[in-house]
C-alpha cells in the first residue's frame, strides 16, 4: 500500500530521519510508536504533504508520489488527524468536512445542502449522533475527531494517519475510537497509528513501526512480539562514550518542596534537591515536568505546598525576579520564544538577569558588562566574533551556551535544566553535560527535565517519574533502566 | 558584509543619503531654499512632530503602541491655556500640562497592563476620548491668552539656533541616554524584543510598560507646549494628523512596529525628511499634500527592500531546481 523508501530529513544541526524504510499493508492498522524526538511526527508532516523538502521516495501501491501539499496529500488519498485538531471552530460540522472542497452548482454558489446531506450520511455511517449544523467549537474533543474522521471518509482516503489521537480522550471515547478504527478497518481503510502508549498499540495494531534517532529500527507483527520487545526497541543503544564521566558527591540539602499544587497542572508534589546532584525529571509530553519548573521559578504561582531553599520557606514566588534572588535560575525549555532576545547581542542577553547587580543605580557598567561576557565566552567556548553579534545569527549549540551562561551569571544556587539539549548536535550536546557536571562540582544543585531517557539515565543520580501532575516514582540511577521507567510512564505499576 | 552592516545602520545611511539627495535638489531648484530664514522655520517646525517621534519611537522599542499622542498634544495645549486664563503663574500652567499628559499615558498603561487589552485599541480608545474633552471644552475657539514669557521663547535662539529645536535635540539627547545607557532602557529593548524570555529573566515588565507610556505621555504633552509657542495659540486641532505623520517617519526612521529594534536617530531623520519634502514642495509651488505619496514610496522601498525581493528570490529558486 504505502512504501517509505530511505526517507531522510535533515533540519539544522539535527538529522531527524534517517534513511528510514518501511511498508504498510492495505486495511492493516499501523502503529507507529519511539520517544519523544525520535522522528515520528516528522514523518507524519512528511506524508501529510507539510513537509516537500525530503530525500527518498514514498510509494503509494506502487507508484512513487511526492506531496507538493497537504492539500496534494489528500487528492492521493492519505488524511491526517493531528494531534492539536484543524478545524475552524467557528464554522459548522459539514462546512469543517467539505472545507476547501465545496460543492459548487452553476455559478458557483455552494451547494449547502448536498454537503449537509453527505455529512449527515457519512456521521450516521460512523454511529455517530453529531449534528451537521452544529459549530464544530461547540463539539467535545472526541466529537471533533469524529468530524475529521468523517472529513477523510467524504475525500474517500485510502490511509488515515492518526497522531496521539487518545492524549485528551477518556477511557469511554477511547473505547469508542477503537470501534471506529475497527470499523475503518473492516472497509480495507489503512489506518496508521501513532503514539508512545503501548497498551493501546498492542489493543489495536496489527503491525508495529519502531523509530528511534531519526531511524527505523524494524517492524513486528503484533502476535509475535510483547511489550518489553517494542521497550527494548525503542530505548535501546549503547550509552557508553556519550556523556562525560561524573564523580558524585552528595553534601547538604539544598532545596525541598513540599506538597506543591495547582490546579490542573501539578499535584501534591513533593521532593528535595541536594549539593552536587543532578536529579532527572522523567516524563511524557504533557506530564507537568515543565510546569512544575514553572512554579519553582516564579513564572506561576502555586495554590498549595512550599518550597524551602536552605533556611528559607517560600509559598511560590510572585515574578522570577524573586525565584532568581532565592538562588533559582530556570533554563526554560524553549529557546527562542522564552530563552533569548532573538533581536538583542550577545552581550544584552547574556546579562539581562543580573543587570541590577552590575550596574551602578541606574546606568549599565560596560567594562563590568564585557568582562562577565568575556569569561562566557571563553569558558563555555561560545562562537561568536564579537560580543555585540546579534543572538539570532548563532547555531543552535551556540545559542543555547548563551543562554546557559546568562543563568550561570546570576551565581544560583539551584538550576533547572528543561532539554538543555533540544535542537543541539551531538557535540555540543557532550558540551551541556559537561558544564552540568562542573555545577555539581561546585556544590549547586540540578533538577534536570529531559524527554530522552538515555541522557537521563546517562547523567542523573536520582530519577524522579511525572505522570498527569504527579511524582509517581523515585529511583536511584543505580536500579534504573530505560524499561523500568518506560514501563512507569506508558502506564505500568 | 550583511553581518556588519546591521539592517539598521543602512536605513541610518539611506536616510541621510536621501535627506541630503533632497537638499541638494532644492537648493538647485529653488533661491529661497538654503536660505538662513527657511532653515530655521523648518526647524522650528519641525520641533513638535520631532518631539512625538521620540516617544513613539521608545513606544514602539518597548513592544507597545500609542496613538494617544496627537490628542495628548492638544489636550496640554487646553490645560495650559485654561490654567492662563484662571491666572495661574506660568510655572503651574506649564506643570499642569504635562502632568495631563502623564495621567492619559497612565490611563494607558493601566488599560495595557492590568486588563491586558491591545495597546492598538487601548490608545485609539483613549485617542478618540481626549479629543472629544477637548472638543468639549474649547467648542471649536482657540485660547490666545498666553503670556508674553511663554510666548517669547518662540523667538529665542542660541548660537543662531531656535530654541524650539534645541528642546527637541535636548529630548532626544536624554531619550538616547536611557535607551543606551542605563538599566530601564535596557529592559525596554528586552521587553520588545520578547516580553516572555524578559519577565523570566528577572525584568519588571509590568513596571516598564508603565513608565514607557507615561513617558510617552509626558513627551506628547510637552510636544503640545512646543505647538502653542510656535502658533501662539491652543487650538482644538493641534496634532490631528500626527500619530499617522510620525509613525511614518519613525517607520521609516528602521524602528519595528514589533519592538526590541529602534533608533532615535533613524526616527528624528525620518521627521527631517519628511518636512523638507513639505518645505521643498511648497517652495516649488506644488500642492504639499502629495509630498506624503513620495514619502510613502520611500517607506515602502527602504522597509519593505528584503520583502520586495521574497517572491523573485523564490521564483529564481524554481528555475534552478527545475
Amino acid at each position: 500500500m504505502i512504501t517509505f523508501d530511505h526517507i531522510s530529513k535533515n533540519f539544522p544541526g539535527v538529522r531527524a530521519l534517517d534513511n528510514v524504510s518501511f511498508s504498510v499493508e492495505r486495511g492493516e492498522v499501523h502503529g507507529l510508536v519511539g520517544e519523544n524526538g525520535a522522528g515520528k511526527s516528522t514523518l507524519i508532516k512528511i506524508l501529510s504533504g507539510i513537509i516537500t523538502d525530503y530525500e527518498g521516495r514514498i510509494f503509494i501501491d506502487g507508484q512513487a508520489v511526492s506531496f507538493r501539499s497537504p492539500h496534494h496529500a489528500q487528492s492521493l488519498g492519505i488524511a491526517t488527524i493531528f494531534q492539536e485538531l484543524t478545524m475552524i471552530s467557528e464554522l459548522p460540522v459539514f462546512e469543517n468536512v467539505f472545507l476547501g472542497r465545496e460543492p459548487v452548482l452553476w455559478g458557483g454558489i455552494v451547494d449547502r445542502n448536498s454537503m449537509r446531506e453527505k455529512s449527515q450520511k457519512v456521521l450516521r455511517y460512523l454511529d455517530s449522533n453529531v449534528d451537521p449544523d452544529t459549530l464544530v467549537g461547540r463539539l467535545s474533543i472526541a466529537n471533533q475527531q469524529i468530524v475529521e474522521i468523517c472529513k477523510a471518509l467524504v475525500l474517500n482516503a485510502k490511509v488515515i494517519v492518526m497522531d496521539e489521537p487518545t492524549s485528551s480522550l477518556t477511557e469511554h471515547e477511547i473505547e469508542r475510537l477503537f470501534s471506529l478504527i475497527q470499523r475503518l478497518k473492516d472497509a480495507e481503510i489503512t489506518v496508521i497509528y501513532v503514539s508512545h502508549k503501548l497498551e493501546e498499540i498492542f489493543r489495536i495494531c496489527d503491525t508495529i513501526t519502531v523509530l528511534r534517532d531519526g531511524k527505523c529500527i524494524g517492524s513486528v507483527k503484533r502476535e509475535t512480539s510483547h511489550p518489553g520487545e517494542i521497550i527494548r526497541m525503542m530505548v535501546g543503544r549503547s550509552m557508553n562514550e556519550r556523556f562525560p564521566p561524573r564523580e558524585r558527591k552528595q553534601g547538604e540539602k539544598l532545596l525541598e518542596v513540599r506538597g506543591l499544587s495547582r490546579k490542573g497542572e501539578l499535584e501534591d508534589v513533593s521532593f528535595s534537591l541536594y549539593r552536587g546532584e543532578i536529579v532527572g525529571f522523567a516524563g511524557l509530553i504533557g506530564a507537568g515536568r515543565t510546569e512544575l519548573a514553572r512554579a519553582l521559578c516564579g513564572a506561576t504561582c502555586p495554590h498549595t505546598g512550599e518550597i524551602q531553599v536552605g533556611q528559607k520557606i517560600f509559598c511560590g514566588f510572585s515574578h522570577p525576579r524573586e525565584a532568581l534572588q532565592a538562588g533559582i535560575s530556570y533554563l526554560p525549555e524553549d529557546r527562542k520564544g522564552e530563552g533569548l532576545v532573538s533581536c538583542l547581542t550577545v552581550r544584552e542577553n547574556l546579562v539581562l538577569a543580573i543587570l541590577r547587580e552590575i550596574s551602578s543605580h541606574l546606568w549599565l557598567n560596560n567594562r563590568a558588562e564585557s568582562k562577565i561576557v568575556d569569561r562566557f565566552v571563553k569558558n563555555l567556548q561560545i562562537k561568536i566574533y564579537h560580543p555585540d553579534q546579534v543572538v539570532e545569527t548563532l547555531s543552535g549549540g551556540n545559542q543555547q551556551k548563551v543562554v546557559i551562561s546568562k543563568l550561570l551569571a546570576t551565581q544560583s544556587e539551584i538550576f533547572i535544566f528543561d532539554e538543555p539539549t533540544r535542537g543541539v548536535d551531538v557535540g555540543a550536546k557532550y558540551e551541556i553535560y559537561k558544564i552540568m557536571n562542573d555545577l555539581t562540582q561546585e556544590g549547586k544543585g540540578l533538577i534536570f527535565i529531559s524527554s530522552e531517557l538515555p541522557e537521563i539515565l546517562g547523567i542523573s543520580d536520582r530519577i524522579y517519574c511525572m505522570k498527569g501532575g504527579r511524582l509517581v516514582k523515585e529511583f536511584y540511577c543505580e536500579e534504573a533502566t530505560p524499561e523500568s521507567i518506560m514501563y512507569v510512564l506508558t502506564g505500568g505499576k | 558584509m550583511k553581518n556588519i552592516l546591521t539592517s539598521q545602520t543602512k536605513i541610518i545611511i539611506a536616510l541621510i543619503v536621501i535627506d541630503a539627495v533632497i537638499m541638494v535638489f532644492l537648493t538647485l531648484l529653488s533661491p529661497t531654499f538654503l536660505t538662513y530664514g527657511n532653515i530655521v522655520s523648518l526647524l522650528t517646525r519641525m520641533s513638535e512632530l520631532g518631539v512625538l517621534a521620540v516617544a513613539v519611537t521608545l513606544t514602539f522599542i518597548s513592544g507597545g503602541f500609542d496613538l494617544s499622542i496627537g490628542a495628548v498634544m492638544a489636550f496640554s495645549g487646553m490645560i495650559a491655556g485654561y490654567s492662563t486664563l484662571l491666572g495661574l503663574p506660568l510655572f503651574f500652567s506649564i506643570l499642569f500640562a504635562l502632568l495631563g499628559g502623564a495621567v492619559i499615558g497612565l490611563a494607558n498603561a493601566l488599560l495595557v497592563v492590568e486588563l491586558r487589552l491591545q495597546p492598538f485599541v487601548v490608545t485609539l480608545a483613549t485617542m478618540t476620548m481626549v479629543r472629544s474633552i477637548v472638543y468639549g471644552f474649547m467648542r471649536g475657539k482657540t485660547i490666545t491668552a498666553f503670556p508674553d514669557s511663554l510666548l517669547s521663547l518662540g523667538d529665542k535662539y542660541v548660537l543662531g539656533i531656535p530654541l524650539l529645536f534645541i528642546i527637541l535635540v535636548l529630548c532626544a539627547i536624554l531619550a538616547f541616554m536611557l535607551l543606551k545607557k542605563t538599566i530601564l532602557g535596557r529592559y525596554i529593548f528586552a521587553l520588545g524584543g520578547n516580553e516572555r524570555t524578559a519577565f523570566l529573566s528577572g525584568v519588571p515588565v509590568r513596571t516598564m510598560k508603565y513608565f514607557v507610556y507615561v513617558l510617552s505621555g509626558l513627551l506628547s504633552a510637552l510636544a503640545g507646549l512646543l505647538l502653542v509657542i510656535r502658533i501662539r495659540a491652543a487650538i482644538p486641532d493641534a496634532g490631528l494628523n500626527a500619530p499617522l505623520e510620525v509613525i511614518t517617519a519613525v517607520v521609516i526612521g528602521g524602528t519595528s512596529i514589533k519592538g526590541g529594534k529602534g533608533s532615535l536617530l533613524g526616527s528624528l531623520l525620518g521627521v527631517f525628511a519628511m518636512f523638507l519634502l513639505i518645505n521643498g514642495f511648497s517652495l516649488l509651488g506644488l500642492n504639499p499634500f502629495w509630498s506624503v505619496i513620495i514619502l510613502g514610496t520611500v517607506l515602502i522601498v527602504v522597509v519593505g527592500q528584503e520583502g520586495i525581493m521574497v517572491p523573485f528570490i523564490a521564483l529564481l529558486h524554481r528555475k534552478v531546481r527545475s
